[in-house]
């Protein structure tokens, strides 16, 4: 046997066995073995098929691997799977980071998701958990967003009924106020006094309201009232958190069927949000006077809750339109033909670019007779409620089909006032049509036209409401078919 | 037939005794640590070209036939893992195999039975020489440490010729190719099916010596020795290595 | 009477149906050099096989240095083939080393044995068999009267007690043949070595053996010096020696 031999076995052993190690290093370094890394866990009821050494990705980078399951020792308990993160990704990985298990493209491997947490929270040491969502289960999921959407709706309905009463209330208040105003003002006219009488006049009256005098001011003062707009508020912020909440975990539905539920509650809810918005903005408009003590009078206090709760519902409007342009939801709003008829602006319906289908009808409603000529807020007449009833008997049989937009004019000069007023006449019958007729919110919509020029001989500008009813896009495709033949 | 099968489990047995006779005589003094090394040099260095090159081979096919069939699901960048995967778990250890079970087995069995026919293994014995550990034992030892770096030669090879074919059709880098390679190979894939190939490097050392220690009849004999030992260590080798899958599969269950 | 090497007891062996030894007695003291004779197929080899423990007798005994061959264990038998040299008939060279580690390797298995030492050792034994320089030759290229002389040397490397040759001279020239004898006989007289040649030489039989036993269907034919057997009126020994020696 000669030395060339035994060397060339030499290098055989060595370089074979350095072989082999250096695969244990590659597939090692591949699973971030010989990097510095952290150890933490998460708690899953139903593990989906994951596995040990199962691939962790943070926000999509490998990150490590699982390194145990622990089985959960009784029925109810959730197993623990511990895995490693390198600590490169320690500092985004949080203590409300969300883990979840995922599945990964077509070779249909499980790996762990943990997504970067939020700044605010801790980050996660050794050894500790994170959070975690469940493996996608459609019908958890839709059990758990349909309760959501309901107890939001049931707490809007009570949100609504307090504020229904606290608009009936300020509403009353305010026409009371106008009625003295409108009494001191012949006296006023007569005694030629100074502008500063009537601002007195008008300011005495304030101040006794704001002093808590006489049963308008008691109310205006009553404590309980607002204690119990601003819990109510309180809630709405918790619901709105829940419902983000939804909206953010919300890529994980696919079902069809009981989506349509969920979109049609999500979509009634932010409705009815956003008209009580819009009663309460209307409601804050008349009461911005500022208590001159300085302190925060009542309608600061109202306005300041109404500003917060207007936050709430935009930040809820706002969830809930992410959710709505979800990619996984929008067909079901894209299929509609318009996400929202309220997200259509002025110039974009009058230039037919975004309208939510073809106009079938059209019913004019002069302003004289719908509103009440005697005062300055927008008050339905009875023979304009009976107008209304009349014009809209015509859609009944479509309604439920079919969006009807409000379109509002305003005979004025002034654009801006001629916008605010048009708008306000709209709402105003929307809110009748669907208080009466219990119509869809979504599938009612407001455009406020504002001063519109007629072809009428008079010359004069339109002025008054019109109700327009539309197919959606799907139908009117299918009318136009029909046409050509 | 009943006899033919009752034959082959006789002789299995006998060769399984013998093989492990050897291997546990390789551990009882004196250790023949010298002619070990020259059985790793004669059945491991001089068969690292032929795996090496088979290796290669192979990885350039493999990774070319991977490619026609995943490309139907557009699934190309998956050709590295699944290569390494299917080189590393099965192919590598039993490719390798089968081709030392043909150069190795072959030599041992032609060696052995020479020698007995020769009285050389007489000689041995008459110079106080434990013939069977000195042939029988080393050969065992040699084979199962050799087959082991000789199937990570191969999977090496093979790995890299599917880069070769790769990088040449669709350009992809030296180092996403290796990445993609060994990430998806799991430390219980490699480490169980790179080891348990000592127990192919046992069965052939084990058949090929059982057969030639035991050669008869003269050049013709050797011959059939020869012959004998590849075709019995080929066939063993398979059946092994499927019950050699289960114990691996029981024993590192894909989910520990 | 000297003390036996070897001593067969009632020795019977047989391959098959074929019995190739029937009861065979004999003993060969120590430092005695015995030449076994007899016709081809009769048994010597195997005789000389049974001596050595690599065949073990069907019946009987057989003694070495005053053990029982085929009661020894692993080692013991190991222990005993250490003080013995055996040359095959067939050489048994192997074939995958050199002429030279041919001859070292019985020194090679010895522990602690220098290099140079062992060096020195196969250069003598070479040229004692006359193969000077041939160390590095590979035994496939040799021819077979070098192969026999080789394996000579290497039954000699030990220095063994009892040496069994089995036809060292068969294929040699008159001359080298001689010079083989040569050695042998200086080895049993220096040494007071036990010699066993089994050969078909009768002149290089008489040269080297006190002693010469004529094997014959498995048993001892006749058994004496030359003087002796020639002075027999068998029949098969005057043929035997008349066939030979004019050889
Ligand atoms: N291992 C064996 N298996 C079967 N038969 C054998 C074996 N060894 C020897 N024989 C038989 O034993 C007989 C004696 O053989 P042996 O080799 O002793 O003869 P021999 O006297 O040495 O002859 P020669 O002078 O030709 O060498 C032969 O007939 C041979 O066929
Ligand atoms: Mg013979």
């Amino acid at each position: 046997m000669g030395k060339g031999d035994k060397s060339g076995v030499g290098v055989f052993l060595v370089g074979g066995f350095l072989l082999f190690a250096l695969g244990l290093f590659m597939i090692g370094d591949r699973r971030q073995m010989f990097t510095e890394s952290i150890d933490a866990y998460a708690d899953f009821a139903d593990l989906a098929g994951l596995q040990n050494g199962a691939t962790v990705r943070v926000s999509g980078m490998d990150a490590g691997e699982v390194t145990s399951i622990e089985a959960p020792p009784t029925p109810e308990g959730k197993f623990r799977v511990r895995f490693r993160i390198i600590e490169k990704l320690q500092p985004i990985v949080r203590e409300d980071s969300v883990a979840s298990i995922q599945t990964d493209g077509i070779v249909g491997n499980m790996f762990l998701q943990v997504e970067a947490g939020t700044s605010g929270a801790p980050q996660i040491e050794n050894g500790r958990g994170v959070k975690s969502v469940e493996p996608f289960q459609i019908s958890d999921f839709l059990d758990q967003a349909k309760q959501i959407v309901e107890t939001a709706d049931e707490l809007l309905d009570e949100v609504k009924q307090d504020l229904v009463t606290i608009v009936r209330n300020v509403n009353d208040v305010a026409e009371e106020a106008e009625t003295l105003v409108a009494e001191a003002r012949p006296n006023i006219t007569s005694m030629t006094a100074s502008a500063k009488n009537i601002a007195d006049d008008v300011e005495g009256v304030m101040n006794d309201i704001n002093a808590g005098k006489g049963t308008v001011g008691k109310l205006f003062k009553d404590e309980k009232v607002y204690e119990d707009l601003k819990s109510t508020t309180e809630t709405l912020k918790k619901v709105s958190e829940d419902v983000s909440k939804i909206s953010s975990s919300a890529g994980e539905i696919i079902d069809d069927a009981k989506q349509k539920d969920v979109v049609g509650k999500v979509d009634q809810t932010v409705a009815n949000v956003r008209d009580l918005t819009a009663k309460a903005n209307d409601l804050l408009d008349k009461f911005q006077k500022e208590g001159d003590d300085g302190e925060p009078s009542m309608t600061d206090d109202v306005r300041q809750t109404m500003a917060s709760a207007r936050e709430t519902m935009t930040d809820f409007a706002e969830d809930a339109e992410a959710l709505k342009h979800n990619f996984l939801l929008r067909g079901f709003f894209k299929k509609r033909g318009f996400y929202d008829l309220n997200e259509i602006s002025p110039a974009e319906y009058k230039a037919g670019e975004r309208a939510p289908g073809y106009p079938l009808d059209r019913v004019w409603l002069h302003s004289q007779s719908l509103f009440d000529p005697s005062t300055d807020l927008i008050k339905l007449t009875d023979e304009g409620k009976r107008a209304i009833d009349r014009a809209f008997g015509e859609f009944i049989d479509h309604v439920k089909d079919d969006p009807v937009m409000v379109e509002g004019y305003a005979g004025v000069d002034n654009p801006s006032e001629a916008y605010l007023l048009s708008q306000r006449r709209a709402a105003a019958v929307r809110g009748y049509l669907i208080n009466k007729y219990g119509l869809r919110p979504n599938y009612v919509g407001v455009m406020e036209m504002g001063r519109v020029e007629s072809t009428a001989k008079d010359g004069k500008p339109w002025d008054g409401v019109a109700l327009v009813r539309f197919l959606d896009k799907k139908e009117k495709k299918a009318l136009d078919k029909e046409q050509k033949k | 037939m009943r006899e033919l099968i009752a034959n082959f489990f006789d002789d299995a047995g006998r060769m399984g005794l013998f093989g492990l006779r050897g291997f546990r005589d390789a551990f009882r003094k004196p250790f023949e640590i010298p002619e070990i090394i020259v059985q790793l040099g004669s059945l491991g260095v001089r068969s690292t070209p032929l795996i090496a090159l088979s290796g290669l081979a192979v990885g350039v096919v493999m990774s070319m036939h991977t490619r026609s069939s995943l490309e139907r699901f557009g699934a190309e960048a998956l050709i590295p893992n699944v290569l390494a995967i299917a080189m590393i778990k099965e192919t590598g250890p039993l490719v390798t195999a089968l081709l030392l079970a043909g150069r190795v087995g072959a030599g041992i069995g032609a060696e052995l039975g020479g020698m007995r026919v020769t009285e050389q293994i007489d000689a041995l014995e008459s110079l106080a020489v434990d013939s069977f550990k000195y042939l029988v034992s080393t050969r065992v030892v040699a084979c199962m440490i050799a087959q082991p770096l000789l199937t990570t030669v191969f999977n090496f090879m093979a790995i890299s010729g599917g880069f070769l074919a790769e990088t040449m059709l669709s350009g992809i880098s030296f180092e996403l190719y290796f990445q993609r390679a060994f990430s998806s190979v799991p430390f219980r894939d490699y480490i169980p099916a790179t080891l348990k190939t000592a127990v192919f490097g046992f069965l052939i050392a084990a058949i090929s010596s059982y057969l030639g220690y035991n050669a008869r009849g003269g050049a013709e004999g050797v011959g059939r020795a020869s012959t004998q030992s590849v075709v019995a260590s080929s066939i063993i080798l398979i059946i092994v290595d499927v019950i050699l899958v289960r114990i691996i599969f029981f024993a590192f269950p894909e989910g520990s | 009477m000297s003390e036996a090497a070897i001593r067969f007891e009632k020795v019977s062996k047989s391959f098959g149906s074929r019995t190739i030894l029937k009861e065979l007695s004999f003993e060969i003291g120590k430092g005695d050099s015995v030449a076994i004779l007899g016709r081809s197929g009769t048994g010597k080899s195997v005789t000389l096989k049974l001596m050595i423990g690599l065949l073990e007798p069907d019946a009987g005994d057989v003694f070495v240095l005053d053990r029982n061959v085929a009661d020894l264990d692993a080692s013991g038998l190991s222990e005993l083939r250490r003080e013995m040299g055996f040359l095959f008939q067939s050489a048994a060279l192997f074939d995958s080393i050199s002429v030279g580690e041919n001859i070292a390797f019985p020194m090679r298995r010895q522990s602690k044995v220098d290099e140079s030492e062992i060096r020195d050792r196969v250069e003598e034994l070479l040229r004692q068999v006359k193969l000077d320089g041939e160390y590095d030759k590979m035994p496939a290229d040799l021819s077979g009267g070098m192969k026999k002389r080789a394996a000579l040397a290497r039954s000699l490397a030990l220095r063994p007690s009892v040496l069994l040759v089995d036809e060292p001279s068969a294929g040699l020239d008159p001359i080298t043949s001689e010079e083989i004898d040569e050695l042998l006989i200086s080895i049993g007289e220096e040494d007071e070595t036990t010699i066993v040649i089994v050969t078909h030489n009768i002149p290089s039989a008489r040269r080297i053996c006190d002693e010469m036993i004529l094997l014959d269907g498995g048993l001892i034919r006749a058994r004496g010096d030359l003087a002796a057997l020639e002075a027999s009126d068998d029949e098969v020994v005057k043929k035997f020696l008349s066939s030979q020696s004019g050889g």
